[in-house]
């Protein structure tokens, strides 16, 4: 893995010069809301078992949603990944859409410092994001008979990251403990631009920048009991409540010479607590079965800074469910063909946004998850495609109903590192 | 090694894929409020101003007096110097000098003629920045004329050529001789005399020698205040008042704006009332003018409007500006006036509907996304 570090290195700096550059790319609408969308990457596998991962145990893959799954690790692994989606979305009003968009799933370093028994977990990953744009076209009258032509648009960008750094220990052959502190960093940017024809009129750029910082911690614990041919996981895994430190920025552009206008304001968004709990069960190294439950009580956060539905009608209570099956034909054995060794997955997730533009309605989200997982000629090693299909929302109150498709690509690799050659 | 060039070739096709839609989808979420909407501020003030006109470097000068039913008594005495091409001054004899003054302007009975004196200006003046308010050093009457021509010739006497001919062979001209005044003597109108075609010609056996007009200014005093009709608040030009205002601005800090328009309703009918062959100007353009919180500090022109269909109307891009550097923050004045532009040196006055008049009150629309 040293001799492909290089690219890594390459592919991740590329991917995250993707992600900001894409940043005005659009996505749903529902980004507008909060603190823009969540999203979670705990690993590549998980994703494609329908995101329940807090009781997964991998030799092939660092799993994020549980620091104390870091402790089992033995190889030193590198997990680089992109995602691709494309999301048709539909209005009461039977306007429909369609947009594409590209971003960075996470990069995850992992590196066992005793093998087997304690391990440290690094990753940076998308905590939210906020990616939309609209717009519309209209008349104001002024006078009686003086209609003016303007063109609104509406844009969204930017959101938070998420990194870690922590480490999981196996405290009895049983039982695994972890924590990890998290840093979550960014920068959000909601843009509304509106410009007349009438060229005595002034266009107006407004922009309201926030920038966010604040810090946590995760933790988490595992339960295993295995057999002789069969493992089962009960885990669980929670972050606590986090207060993140804002100031957000108004500034008007354009058609003026003048630059930043009014001042900045600060303030704290409190975010509450996640927790996880999950069981995974693993038969003959053939099968595997996930299922996870996620709490989120976002009815209790709060702020004093202006964020559209960041308010205790529109802040909901978030649980989301899923669970998945994976299965290797040729289990662990090595010889196998091609399509033997490689892992066929298949989940489900569904969820409730945490923020809603309608009060005290949810916004659910479905979807159905799968894909690969490729073995490569390195040992430890492999490319995982996986997809999601799923919707969001719905037309009813006025709201958008998004149908959604996913395609990602992830590349895990893993190589025995810090190890003295034995002469002789 | 294959699986790292799959995942690499993956990448390119994940950029192609990118597009940049924009979508109305979500409107119905937004609603109304984000779009651009009109808003009025009231007027909190509008009064006469107590300024007094810059009078110094107009392109005319005013002499002369008037009763105004309207805007009551003033009177007017104008004051011009001279510079010349001196390479043409004469070296002889001076044989005559003639003031040509072209007239360009009226204010008040037509028919009856304007009766002024001559007067040789004794003190070396500047005329930038000059009030109306102010006089000048002068010596005695050189002449007395009464005039209601266009061009009125006014031919100085032997007795002054005498004493001021070396000061008119001068190379040193331009600093030794002041100009003239042209004080009011009983008149029953205002007249303005153009500074363009206004000369000073000096003839001696070598020829013509022409000085022309360097530096203006126009005295201005009112002896009998205005009887403005309640409801009313009058300008006038040169004579005063100007109008001071402001509006109630304070719900528009810190927000966008993409337009702004101040109205400013006339009566031009009571304006134009007056007795037969009285003449009495409407104020044709106005501008508008920002007073810094700091009186020594210079004022800021924000617009500029013409009179039509009785209303004022300040709507250009740069009014919007500056309303827009103002609920920012990035803009500070103290109160807002309204002036006749210097390059229109007159009497010309309006009467305004004030405060109270309703929908013919100061208005300000001001076009926001909120």
């Amino acid at each position: 893995m040293r001799r492909h570090l290089p690219l890594f290195v390459f592919a991740a700096l590329t991917l995250v010069r993707i992600s900001y550059g894409q940043g005005r790319d659009d996505g749903s609408f529902y980004s507008r809301y909060g603190i823009g969308e969540l999203s979670a990457f705990a690993s590549s596998q998980a994703q494609a078992l329908g995101g329940a991962g807090v009781g997964l145990f991998s030799y092939d893959y660092m799993n994020f949603s549980n620091p104390a799954a870091w402790s089992r690790q033995t190889l030193v692994r590198i997990a680089v990944g992109a995602q691709f989606d494309q999301l048709r979305a539909e209005d009461a009003s039977g306007r429909s859409e369609q947009f594409t968009r590209g971003a960075l799933n996470a990069l995850q370093i992992g590196v066992p410092l005793i093998g087997g028994k304690l391990g440290l977990g690094l990753s940076y990953e998308p905590y939210s994001r906020m990616n939309y744009e609209v717009s519309t076209s209209g008349t104001l009258e002024q006078g009686s008979n003086t209609e003016l032509l303007y063109q609104l648009n509406h844009e969204g960008s930017g959101g938070l990251h998420l990194t870690r750094i922590g480490m999981g220990f196996r405290l009895l052959p049983q039982i695994s403990i972890g924590a990890s502190t998290d840093f979550l960093f960014g920068i959000t940017e909601e843009v509304r631009r509106t410009t007349f024809r009438n060229e005595d009129l002034l266009a107006t750029n407004v922009v309201r920048s926030t920038r966010m910082s604040g810090v946590t911690a995760s933790v988490g614990i595992t339960a295993s009991f295995d057999g002789e041919n069969h493992e089962l996981v009960l885990a669980a895994s929670g972050r606590l409540p986090v207060t993140v430190n804002a100031t957000q920025t108004r500034t008007l552009g354009e058609s003026l010479n003048v630059d930043t206008l009014g001042t900045s304001n600060s303030g704290d968004l409190k975010f509450p607590y996640r927790l996880s709990g999950g069981v995974s069960f693993r038969y003959q190294n053939r099968w595997l079965l996930t299922a996870e439950i996620q709490h989120e009580p976002w009815s209790t956060a709060s702020t004093a800074l202006p964020f559209a539905g960041f308010d205790s009608n529109h802040l909901r209570n978030r649980t989301r469910y899923s669970a998945g099956i994976e299965l290797i034909p040729a289990g662990a054995v090595m010889q196998a063909t091609y399509l033997g060794r490689t892992a066929y997955r298949l989940g489900f997730y569904r969820d409730n946004l945490y923020v809603s533009p309608v009060a005290e309605r949810d916004i659910m989200v479905s979807a159905i998850t799968g894909g690969f997982g490729l073995p490569t000629m390195f040992l430890g090693s492999r490319l995982d495609i996986s997809f999601e299909i799923g919707t969001r929302g719905s037309t009813s109150y006025n709201l958008i109903r998004d149908r959604f498709i996913g395609v990602s690509a992830t590349l895990n690799i893993g190589e025995r590192w810090f190890v003295k050659r034995r002469l002789g | 090694m294959r699986s790292i060039f799959i995942f690499f070739l993956l990448i390119p096709l994940m950029v192609a894929s990118c597009s940049d839609p924009v979508s109305d989808v979500g409107l119905n979420l937004l609603g109304s409020e984000a779009n651009p909407q009109t808003a009025t501020a009231s007027v909190t003030s509008f009064s006469p101003s107590t300024l007094i006109d810059v009078t110094g470097s107009a392109p005319r000068v005013l002499v002369g007096a008037v009763d105004d039913p309207l805007t009551g008594q003033i009177s007017a005495h104008g004051y011009l110097d001279f510079d010349g091409d001196f390479s043409g001054a004469p070296s002889d004899e001076i044989t005559g000098a003639q003031l040509k003054l072209f007239r360009n302007y009226n204010f008040g009975d037509t028919l009856t003629a304007v009766q002024f004196e001559l007067h040789q200006i004794l003190e070396d003046w500047d005329h930038a920045g000059r009030r109306a308010n102010t006089g000048l050093k002068m010596g005695p009457a050189i002449i007395s004329m009464t005039t209601k021509n266009i061009l009125t010739t006014i031919d100085l006497p032997d007795t002054w050529i005498d004493e001021n001919a070396n000061i008119l062979r001068s190379v040193d001209f331009e600093t030794e001789f002041h100009g003239f005044a042209l004080i009011e003597r009983g008149s029953e109108q205002v007249i303005g005399f153009t500074s363009a075609t206004t000369v000073l010609e000096v003839t001696s056996s070598s020829g013509l020698t022409t000085y022309n007009v360097s530096s203006t200014h126009t005295q201005i005093a009112r002896t009998r205040p205005s009887d403005t009709p309640s409801g009313f608040v009058l300008f006038q030009d040169g004579a005063g008042p100007s109008i001071e205002f402001n509006f109630a601005f304070d719900d528009f800090a810190n927000q966008p704006i993409h337009g702004i328009e101040l109205v400013f309703n006339v009566d031009t009918v009571a304006t134009k009332s007056a007795p037969v062959n009285f003449v009495r100007p409407l104020a044709r353009t106005l501008q508008l003018i920002a007073i810094p919180m700091n009186d020594a500090d210079p004022a800021a022109l924000v617009g500029q409007a013409t009179l039509e269909n009785g209303q004022y109307r300040f709507l250009e891009r740069d009014v919007s500006v500056f309303f827009q550097r103002v609920f920012f923050g990035a803009q500070e004045y103290s109160r807002l006036e309204l002036r006749a532009p210097i390059v229109n040196h007159s009497l010309n006055a309006v009467l305004f509907y004030d405060a109270n008049a309703q929908d013919l009150s100061p208005q300000a629309t001001i076009i926001l996304s909120p």
